[in-house]
């Protein structure tokens, strides 16, 4: 019949909004956009009929519209009027009557929208699809072909249930809930499964006696499958084929379901995406910390998909895309609540060298003369470097698993514990590592010295030492690794008691890797007799197990943990059951008898169905039930999405009468689809790699619309509030903006060199972003009471990133005007600290305070042959100094050349000829230069090459002060000014903090540079000559400030506590901060603008 | 260059500061301030507000009552146990209890939502937020948050205010963290750099075809740096007391609190007028091993803060403004489970607070002896088991958000309260 739908702007408007049948749809098919409906008619009408020969078919499918309105209106008032008529009979009523009541000139029948095919299409502006945008051949048009055979308009609407209701959506989506025995049992929709006789009729009869009984009940069910208040969420995606068969069917019931012109595949009409480039630079900052290279924002310059994906997967890689690892799984896992203590050293004994470690270490403390271990910084060292890699494992997994593009099924099936060396030789493993003195490498290892507790093991206890083995026992353990999973942390982040029975395991177990929220999956209990129940009720009454038949089996899959996460603790290394559960109060019962591992009294271990089929190892096998479970990439998808989108996947609204529900639904919907697309591809493989490959996904969640959107033109409020949250323009979090300003600066805020005992848990110290107070009060997390971080900016906030600002401006300018060479600055290169808004181009100044000819030399670098300017000036200024001796101040030049690299004179300067120009003069001494001359000497370079003036000057009156000489030197009349100069660096600046690309003319460089002017004027009337002079501070809070500059600039304390050494810096000092022309510190200012400029703090 | 006062510099040893903090008072609302205290994880009201003693014939409900009588306040009775004494005997004249609040659930998160947004589904903002959104929008902090359940629907964006040592600094963000004497810029440079920004923000802000979240996003931070805000925020930064002079953190056991301190704060961003409501916030109520010792050290801990922040107002002269509501995700079962814990029960509790009302010194709603909760009629406030309703937390909100004068806020009609009776709390 027609091409596939996913091609045609016609299909897809039929597929998405009506999904009746196919309509013609060659692949050359017109683009409309945003036109109104009449327009669309018309213009569909004359060229479908020019270019498509079966036309024909629309037409016929517009009869069938109303052949079906005819049949719903006859329905409805049979019902109306009680007379409860079989679906049948009404439909051969219908036939009668399916004659279009009013005969539209394109063979439309009058109330029925051609195009949308109901009466429910909202008038005036119809959105249809782009067929040239990548969304009309997203996966979502291919994954939901329209039905292909839909109902003949005659048929009874129970047909219709049987074709296109029953299996694809009943007996697919409804029956694992919706059952006697299920979650839902006890709701109004108790389905009959496909074993079941009958179950046809009967399930018809219920959705018929539901819309029936039920006011405004095909909206409801519309509503409940879509998800809204629905506990199991959405189980068809409006747009879908099965949403179209769903609304038609309950619209053949009851007549009064509206319809969006909307779907998942249409909301990104109008909406422009982010460039390849823009989008590239956003993926860096998210995954590498840093902004694109040139190299790489070159390569994605063609504009091909293929080169952004490649692009954007190369940036995952490095330091930075570890830490992003890290912060991203621990926003979800949040084990970083017990980054300094996991276990208890000096009460274990199950980890026998760990135990013993921590004697030997303690013992040597107190030898070492401390009254406790914990006052040793050595012993401290050790326990926090332990602890940490104890804590850490679950994300380190995490990391390792994707940086090294291993299955992220791994982190549930790894048979290994990711480890740093202090961790690894605690657990007896002998793992090789390149750098074992930090505690910051991590290495695959495995729990090879665990010794469960009985008889046969030996232990003694001292006080100051804790507990040592002295004998492991017999019960050596072959460790059962279930990836993160019974990692000790996960395990005491999640803990269980004698009452909670694991539950908490299972619920978060469920919310991570099966995307399952129990919680919210079902109605809950209204009636607190049902609490009052003690007879088992989590087995026997159903306001309990509605929950608990879910998540107590798999609760049970983690029967050999105790509370704190250790493996079959009880002695005798049986089993982890609390003892209240064994050995009750007198007078009360056991359930426990020998050899159980779990309660009695609660489902067996196991999961969806299944039992577990061995105690010993019940985690390891809900390990792979869960990774073999579809559920399981859907939940990957929406474990990374918050951190790269800044947001949760939206849900669907709760309340058909919540505000802009009709764009909130369809939000969710296209979200939900979006996050199907992606788990799809992310359990097949993308691009032909393995699947499960998460660095795969994240290039496929880049490229989606909801990351790449740019910006949107539109009227409609439905898509307007169904984009709601479209984009990734989001704020930055603290550790986000620390890595990029590092990135971009080389300066870290709080940044502590490696090795410090700090630097083992936090990434930097005081007043920083990672670690430090910033981080909590710039939206980040605690993973303790504070376990979202704040998405949007308050003022305290914005006062944060302004705090941020002026100390990282004020280090970054200094060091790069007064302490780096030119080629290694990051953000002022080739700006002189002397460029000002009514300077020349200086790139150099020489004080002058000598009274003898004096040559004076300095490099220009490599030019090519032609005219140039050599541009002489004095910078000391008469409005900040005495005038009186200002305005006598002059110096005197006697010779001007330029040399080759070998230092042979290659032009002299005709100073005779310059006196004739009218600013300054030639005396005998030489050429006399007053302030306020610009001394321009033109000069002829015959060759290519390396060059470098060289000048004969004097000051004739040094007592007077010093003279300040500007030198510059450019080819032929390309002497910018110092004010052009400032522009084309604040040009820069704007492409390298924000990355805009703006011209020297635009407002962001007008504003800028307004504020350099505005700043500037001020301070070369009121402040002295030098940097420090402004009264101001300006803070190193680095210890890699000073690297490259001096050796042993950091000084390290006993503890590990880094701090500059300011005595040694001193010592070394000899840098020259002379600021005599304000504009270092002009740029402070600016600078600091800049870095708290919206751009910068947002993505 | 001397290197000398390069040290100097990085320092921040030498001249005065030449920032003058504002002192006077900018926000023009003198309104009724609102705090909001959420004790997470389920409080037990029969051993507080909805006292219960045993029933022969039915399982122990509350250990204290095996040796002690319910006391009773002027109208309003209470548990012997913690410091309820000392609190309802105090304060009972500026107290209206609401018992027998049927959340309608037993799961934390959902119990959360509908207690703290007055909806038991996702979606609606907190009644705070409502109150911030509607009297504080062009303050610098409206809407105060120390943690818990904050969802403000995008009416309002709340504060975190949980490290003040460090907010004093911040707030002041041209002068150091740490303190000390001379600024990052001087007070010019200063006045140049936020017209620069105030002016930028404002042009970003207007570019044409934004996206909805990129067009919220450059609205919020326009309103960040807006004058107002700033000097909202010296104000308050210039009224935090020395760090020995803040109120600490208290532990018991694996439990700490530092809702004192909340309440601390919560007074000083009232009384500098940048906010107007506040969440506050004390955890681990969910107290299924060992119920009654962490109850009781809950409860006193939570009486003892509100005891702080009544004397903490009045000293600061804003008690008379004060609304303080008190409640929870839902309440305890009604026995003791076998590690001497009690599980979730769907029944709880509201306790909200002012001085000198007709309507205090009275509690609402009822339950049997066995803490089940009866149907009420919700204009008499009689027990009605006919014809009666169950109350609801949508109710209590409903009734909060006319008598605080916020229910034809624009924000209540973008979130109304549907087929929700009146519940005449306040009448």
């Amino acid at each position: 019949m027609a091409e596939p739908a996913s091609d045609s702007t016609t299909s897809l408007v039929l597929q998405t909004v009506n999904s009746e049948r196919e309509a013609p749809a060659p692949r050359t098919a017109p683009k409309f956009l945003h036109i109104k409906l009449s327009v669309v008619l018309w213009l569909g009408h004359l060229i479908a009929t020019i270019l498509f020969p079966h036309f024909a078919t629309a037409q016929s499918f517009a009869q069938d519209n109303a052949e079906i309105a005819a049949q719903e209106q006859l329905y409805r008032a049979e019902r109306e009027q009680g007379r409860r008529s079989t679906l049948a009979q009404a439909a051969r009523r219908a036939r009668a009557h399916s004659r279009p009541q009013t005969q539209h000139p394109l063979g439309v029948s009058g109330p029925i929208c051609p195009v949308l095919g109901t009466r429910s299409a909202r008038p005036g502006t119809l959105w249809v699809n782009n067929p040239t945008s990548p969304l009309a051949r997203t996966r979502f048009a291919s994954a939901h072909p329209q039905p292909r055979a839909t109902a003949k308009p005659m048929e009874p609407v129970s047909s219709y249930f049987s074709q296109h209701i029953s299996q694809q959506v009943v007996q697919s989506k409804c029956i694992s809930c919706h059952v006697e025995a299920g979650m839902s049992r006890h709701t109004r929709i108790v389905l009959a499964p496909a074993s079941s006789p009958n179950h046809e009729n009967k399930n018809f009869e219920v959705f018929r006696s539901f819309i029936v009984n039920v006011e405004n009940g095909a909206d409801t069910i519309l509503n409940k499958i879509r998800g809204v208040a629905h506990g199991g969420g959405i189980q068809v995606f409006a747009g879908s084929a099965d949403f179209s068969n769903m609304e038609r069917f309950v619209r053949l019931l009851d007549g009064q379901v509206m319809s969006s012109g909307l779907s998942p595949v249409t909301l990104f009409d109008g909406v422009t995406m982010a460039s390849p480039a823009r989008t590239l630079r956003r993926a860096a900052l998210i995954f590498a910390g840093r902004h694109p290279t040139e190299e790489e924002l070159e390569s994605v310059r063609s504009g091909r998909i293929s080169s952004l994906r490649q692009a954007v997967r190369g940036l995952m890689s490095g330091q930075a895309f570890h830490e992003f690892l890290i912060r991203a799984s621990n926003d979800r896992l949040l084990t970083d609540r017990h980054l300094d203590h996991v276990i208890d050293f000096s009460e274990e004994t199950n980890l026998v060298d760990l135990a013993n470690l921590n004697w030997k270490k303690s013992r040597e403390a107190i030898q070492r003369g401390y009254n406790s271990a914990k006052d040793d910084p050595i012993y401290a060292h050790w326990e926090e470097s332990t602890q940490y890699g104890i804590a850490r494992s679950p994300l380190e997994l995490i990391a390792h698993v994707v940086e090294n593009d291993k299955p992220y099924t791994e982190i549930l099936t790894a048979d290994y514990v990711m480890t740093n060396s202090m961790t690894a030789k605690s657990y007896g493993a002998s793992t090789e590592f390149s750098q074992p003195d930090t505690a910051k490498e991590f290495r695959p290892s495995k729990i090879l010295s665990y010794y469960r507790n009985n008889f046969s093991k030996t232990t003694e206890f001292n006080i100051h030492y804790g507990t040592r083995v002295v004998s492991s026992g017999n019960l050596h353990t072959i460790y059962p690794h279930a990836g993160l999973l019974n990692s000790r942390v996960f395990l005491r982040r999640y803990p269980t008691t004698a009452v909670n029975r694991n539950r908490a395991r299972a619920r978060w177990t469920f919310y991570h890797f099966l995307g399952v929220d129990i919680e919210r999956s079902a109605s809950r209990t209204t009636d607190p007799f049902a609490l009052t129940d003690t007879n088992n009720p989590t087995m026997r009454n159903s306001a309990c197990t509605v929950c608990h038949d879910l998540m107590d089996p798999v609760a049970g899959t983690f029967q050999n943990y105790d509370e704190e996460g250790a493996y079959k603790n009880n002695f005798g290394g049986i089993d982890s059951l609390p003892p209240s559960y064994k050995f009750p109060a007198e007078g009360e019962q056991s359930l426990y008898q020998d050899g159980d591992t779990w309660y009695r009294d609660m489902l067996a271990p196991g999961f969806n169905g299944h039992v577990a089929p061995s105690s010993d190892n019940s985690l390891q096998w809900l390990a792979e039930q869960i990774v073999a479970d579809d559920r399981f990439a859907e939940a990957a998808v929406r474990f990374w999405w918050p951190t790269i989108m800044g947001l949760e996947i939206a849900r669907p609204p709760d309340d058909e009468n919540d505000h802009a529900f009709q764009g909130a639904l369809m939000a969710a919907h296209a979200q939900a689809a979006e996050v199907e697309r992606l788990a799809e591809a992310f359990r097949e493989g993308i691009d032909g790699r393995p699947p499960y490959n998460v660095r795969d996904l994240f290039v496929e969640i880049v490229m989606s619309p909801w990351f790449r959107a740019e910006s949107v033109v539109t009227d409609d409020p439905v898509r307007r509030a169904a984009l709601h949250e479209a984009g990734v323009e989001r704020l930055l979090g603290p550790e986000e903006l620390a890595r990029k300003t590092q990135a971009l600066t080389g300066y870290a805020l709080g940044r502590r060199i490696s090795g410090s005992i700090h630097e083992v848990t936090q990434l930097d110290g005081e007043g920083s972003f990672r670690g430090g107070e910033y981080e909590l009060l710039y939206g980040g997390i605690d993973s303790d009471g504070i376990a979202e971080r704040a998405r949007s900016i308050s003022p305290l906030m914005a006062a944060v990133a302004q705090s941020h600002a002026l100390q990282v401006s004020c280090a970054v300018v200094q060091r790069e005007f007064f302490m780096w060479s030119d080629q290694n600055r990051s953000l002022f290169r080739g700006i002189g600290a002397h460029v000002t808004p009514n300077s020349g181009s200086t790139s150099t100044v020489v004080q002058v305070d000598w009274d003898e000819s004096r040559s004076v030399s300095w490099r220009v670098g490599a030019h090519q042959p032609g005219n140039h300017t050599i541009r002489l000036s004095l910078t000391n200024s008469s409005l900040t100094q005495d005038s009186s001796a200002a305005l006598s101040r002059r110096v005197l030049v006697g010779q001007v050349q330029v040399n080759d690299v070998h230092g042979n004179q290659v032009v002299k300067a005709d100073l005779e000829r310059l006196s004739r120009q009218g600013c300054g003069m030639l005396d005998q001494a030489g050429y006399v230069l007053p302030e306020n001359c610009d001394l321009r000497i033109p000069v002829y370079l015959p060759r290519a090459g390396e060059y470098s003036i060289e000048a004969a000057a004097w000051n004739d009156a040094p007592t007077r002060g010093a003279v300040r000489v500007a030198f510059s030197f450019a080819q032929d009349q390309r002497l910018a000014s110092g004010a052009e100069l400032i522009r084309s660096k604040l040009v820069e600046l704007h492409w390298k903090l924000f990355g805009v690309q703006v011209s020297a003319n635009s407002p962001d460089i007008d504003e800028a540079f307004q504020l350099f002017e505005t700043v500037w004027e001020r301070k070369r009337r009121t402040e002295g000559p030098h940097f420090m002079d402004d009264g101001t501070i300006c803070p190193v809070n680095d210890t890699s400030y000073f690297d490259g500059l001096f050796d042993d600039s950091v000084v390290i304390d006993e503890w590990g506590n880094s701090e500059i050494d300011w005595d040694r810096v001193d010592a070394a000092w000899n840098f020259d901060m002379d600021d005599s022309s304000y504009a270092v510190r002009t740029w402070v200012i600016v600078l600091a603008a800049l870095l708290s400029d919206y751009r910068y703090l947002h993505l | 260059m001397n290197r000398r006062s390069f040290v100097q510099k990085t320092l921040g040893i030498g001249a005065l500061a030449r920032f003058q903090l504002p002192l006077a008072h900018g926000a023009d609302y003198s309104g009724k301030l609102f705090a909001f205290v959420q004790a997470d994880g389920g409080w037990d009201p029969t051993s507080f507000c909805d006292p219960k003693s045993n029933t022969a014939g039915e399982r122990v409900i509350n250990r204290w009552a095996e040796s002690a009588e319910i006391q009773q306040a002027g109208n309003i009775r209470y548990a012997p146990f913690a410091l309820n004494q000392a609190f309802f005997e105090k304060y009972h004249k500026r107290m209206l209890v609401v018992n027998g609040v049927d959340a309608q659930t037993n799961s934390h998160s959902v119990g959360i939502v509908h207690n703290w947004s007055g909806r038991i589904f996702d979606g609606y903002p907190t009644t705070t937020a409502l109150l911030a959104a509607h009297n504080g929008a062009n303050l610098s902090m409206p809407y105060v948050s120390f943690g818990g359940f904050s969802y403000a629907a995008g009416l309002a964006v709340y504060t975190r205010l949980d490290h003040p040592e460090s907010i004093r600094g911040v707030l002041a963000p041209e002068m150091p963290l740490g303190g000390g004497s001379k600024p990052y810029v001087d007070v010019e440079d200063w006045q140049a750099l936020q017209a620069f920004r105030a002016s930028r923000a404002t042009r970003i802000a207007s570019a044409p075809n934004l996206l909805p979240r990129a067009a919220r996003n450059r609205d919020l931070y326009a309103e960040s740096i807006t004058q107002e805000s700033t000097h909202g925020l010296r104000r308050f930064a210039s009224m935090i007391p020395p760090a020995d002079q803040l109120q600490g953190s208290e532990r018991f056991g694996n439990l700490w609190s530092t809702l004192k301190r909340q309440c601390q704060l919560t007074v000083l961003a009232f009384k500098a007028g940048i906010a107007v409501s506040a969440d506050l916030f004390l955890g681990g109520f969910d107290t299924h091993v060992e119920n009654d010792p962490n109850q009781n050290w809950l409860l006193g801990n939570l009486t003892e803060s509100i005891d702080f922040l009544w004397n903490y107002a009045e000293f600061h002269g804003i008690a008379d403004r004060l609304v303080v509501v008190m409640g929870s995700d839902f309440g305890r079962t009604n026995y003791y489970n076998d590690e001497e814990g009690k599980d979730h029960w769907p029944i709880g509790s509201f306790i909200i607070m002012e001085k000198n009302q007709r309507w205090t010194n009275r509690v609402v709603g009822e339950t049997d002896p066995m803490h089940f909760a009866y149907d009420m009629n919700l204009s008499t406030l009689e027990r009605d088991d006919t014809h009666g309703k169950r109350i609801h937390p949508r109710h209590v909100h409903k009734a909060l958000r006319r008598y605080l004068g916020v229910e034809h806020s624009d924000g209540s009609r973008k979130f109304p309260f549907h087929n929700t009776e009146d519940l005449a709390l306040f009448e």
